[in-house]
């Protein structure tokens, strides 16, 4: 527990070529996973890749002259602590690897539920509808009351 | 149209992920450029959470740059 404070968490999203067959995905998520693990990182949670069409074509990298371009990948993506030393080390090594298209890495938060912001405005309503029936229901008590309080005046003065 | 209220902050998003296009691209127009907070009422906090999670967005062409 005392590596908690060093380590932080990151996430890695990734693009691989959509030229690897569907069963071999899976050895490339090992190879990403064992490029975090290797250097002490803990793997959080992670999104299996999975095959989308891209916004724009992407060239290979170091395969310029063989003119690559991809209009689809396998888009997936990791959540992990590590250090900061281990982080540089893993971009480094993302960075050989011919199999990946692009990757981004970010410093991340934990993930907070969302909650809504609803139902105040209804609240504030019905407070509001309640203290006129208050009003309405005092119609006898009233007179009591303006009794007390002029009683409790008498005895302030 | 013009929205009043943040929408982020009114569906309570602390941040805003890169990965969840379908929220991004209600943020985008026809030409992929970022929408002006004036325009669409998210305040200015969660305007610049937008801007890079739609900056990150199009590194890894999950949203384009660009189109026509």
């Amino acid at each position: 527990m005392e590596n908690d404070t060093t380590k932080k968490l990151y996430e890695v999203g990734y693009l691989l070529i959509p030229l690897i067959p569907e069963d071999k995905v899976a050895d490339e998520v090992n190879t990403v996973r064992s490029y975090i693990e290797n250097t002490g990182g803990f793997i959080v949670s992670e999104e299996q890749p999975k095959m989308r069409k891209l916004s724009y074509e992407i060239k290979q990298r170091g395969m310029a002259s063989k003119k690559a371009r991809f209009e689809d990948a396998y888009f997936g993506s990791m959540r992990f602590q590590a250090t900061a030393e281990a982080v540089l080390a893993v971009n480094e090594s993302l960075d050989k690897n011919d199999k990946i298209l692009r990757f981004l890495m970010i410093k991340t938060v934990k993930e907070v539920p969302r909650v809504p912001r609803t139902g105040v405005p209804a609240k504030s309503k019905s407070e509001v509808v309640d203290l006129d029936k208050k009003v309405i229901m005092s119609d006898v008590e009233l007179d009591k009351e303006i009794d007390q309080l002029l009683d409790v005046s008498k005895v302030v003065a | 149209m013009i929205n009043k209220q943040c929408y982020f902050c009114t569906n309570g998003f602390k941040h805003i992920d890169y990965k969840d296009t379908d929220t991004i691209k209600r943020f985008i127009n026809q030409h992929s450029s970022i929408i002006k907070s004036g325009k669409t009422g998210i305040c200015s906090l969660h305007q610049k959470k937008l801007a890079t999670a739609i900056k990150r967005a199009r590194h890894l062409a999950l949203v384009p740059f660009v189109s026509r």
